[in-house]
């Protein structure tokens, strides 16, 4: 196994005070918890911080750490020296998923259960596009999950799921998966999974609920005198008709074309093409005279 | 994976306040006190017992972690949430 830089994990150096290590601990925590942060790689990072501060933290568990010597690198093949023995039991964080290292060093945290043990839930994210989301295709998510040893231990790895996106799940909300959480011990229940939605903002399209809304650009005449107009949705090119004396800004609804039986509302946005010809200046100004004189008759 | 075994965590999802310990593994002392600070309401109160949607449980979850993971007390915890709901634009009024 390979052994782990706790005080890189947390950026301080080896002699730094407890103080200061309790400082760098609460700050990279906040930083990495996954429910107020927005890196990438949040819950392993989260996990990382928590098990080094489990070692560091604490007194005894720091100066056996030491006795190491400081001479070993991040990421070296790593062996419990001979006669170590696993002085240590019980653990202040509360949870069982510590690294193989850790657990070398520091015994299993968890007292053997007499009876069926619940596997712990879990929590991730799970970010889609719009179109994932409409095209409702299963998505493969990767968890930093448990696995159960045939000796009874867990041990870490990464599970990988394939998630189908239940219907009608909006952005922000979360989806329970009963069952695929960390596996139970002496044929104790699995946990479960949390996933909670997020949609990627689209350039093209907004989302509101399991409406969409997107904006069309119209000619001045066809929002004056009507006509039919091509609209792209999620579910691919609609066409449209635009009623006669439509404004810029006018809404109009494209019925169940949205997500899971929400509708497409298009805003229409009227463009005045410029002039390139002369031909079409002069016909502006005619526009503008006759536009004066129905103004003046008024 | 079956479909029954998915459940989607909206308004429209209703749990007991037994269902809400079980699911979040807390304690009912834990969901009164989220209560009793504002960061959740139950939404009907039938029989003597609380009823919470399924937002409000995604809340619990979400405060039990920010409460003993990174050690917020629970007015701490309350304006967290509060200040992810405004990041998130989805105030509550």
């Amino acid at each position: 196994m390979e052994y782990t830089d706790y005080y890189k994990t947390l950026g301080v150096e080896r002699g730094t005070s407890k103080e200061d290590i309790k400082h760098a601990y609460r700050r990279l925590a906040r930083k990495y918890h996954p429910d107020v942060s927005t890196e990438p790689d949040a819950e392993a990072r989260f996990k990382e911080v928590g098990e080094a501060y489990e070692v560091l933290g604490d007194e005894e568990k720091r100066e056996a750490y030491d006795n190491l010597g400081a001479n070993w690198q991040e990421g070296q093949n790593f062996r419990a020296p001979p006669g170590w023995e696993q002085q240590f039991s019980g653990s202040r964080f509360g949870t069982e998923d510590f690294s193989d290292f850790f657990e070398s060093m520091f015994g299993r945290q968890r007292q053997a259960p007499r009876g069926p043990q619940q596997g712990s839930d879990q929590q991730a994210t799970l970010e889609v596009t719009l179109h994932q989301l409409y095209a409702r295709e299963p998505i493969e998510l990767t968890l930093d999950a448990q696995k159960l040893m045939e000796d009874g231990r867990y041990q870490r790895h990464k599970k990988r799921l394939k998630v189908t996106i239940p219907p009608g799940i909006e952005h922000g909300q979360s989806f329970r998966l009963k069952g695929q959480g960390n596996p139970g011990g002496n044929g104790g229940q699995p946990g479960d999974l949390f996933i909670e939605l997020r949609v990627r903002p689209d350039p093209k399209f907004r989302l509101e609920g399991s409406d969409v809304h997107s904006d069309v650009t119209v000619a001045p005449w066809l929002a004056v005198l009507g006509g039919e107009i091509n609209v792209i949705t999620l579910g691919g090119n609609v066409s449209l008709k635009v009623p006669a004396g439509s404004k810029s800004g006018s809404r109009l609804r494209l019925k169940g074309r949205g997500l899971s039986g929400g509708d497409h509302y298009v805003t229409l946005q009227i463009d005045v093409p410029q002039p390139v010809t002369e031909a079409q200046r002069r016909l502006y100004r005619e526009l503008a005279n006759l536009q004066e004189k129905a103004d003046a008759g008024r | 994976m079956r479909e029954d075994d998915v459940q989607i965590l909206n308004e429209r999802v209703t749990f007991s306040l037994r269902q809400v310990c079980q699911t979040c593994r807390v304690d009912r002392a834990f969901v009164h006190e989220l209560v009793a600070e504002g960061i959740i309401q139950p939404r009907e109160e039938r029989d003597a017992e609380w009823y919470f949607d399924g937002v409000s449980l995604v809340r619990i979850r979400k405060a039990y972690r920010l409460h003993y993971e990174l050690d917020v007390n629970l007015p701490g915890v309350a304006l967290a949430l509060e200040l992810l709901d405004r990041l998130e634009g989805k105030s509550r009024g």
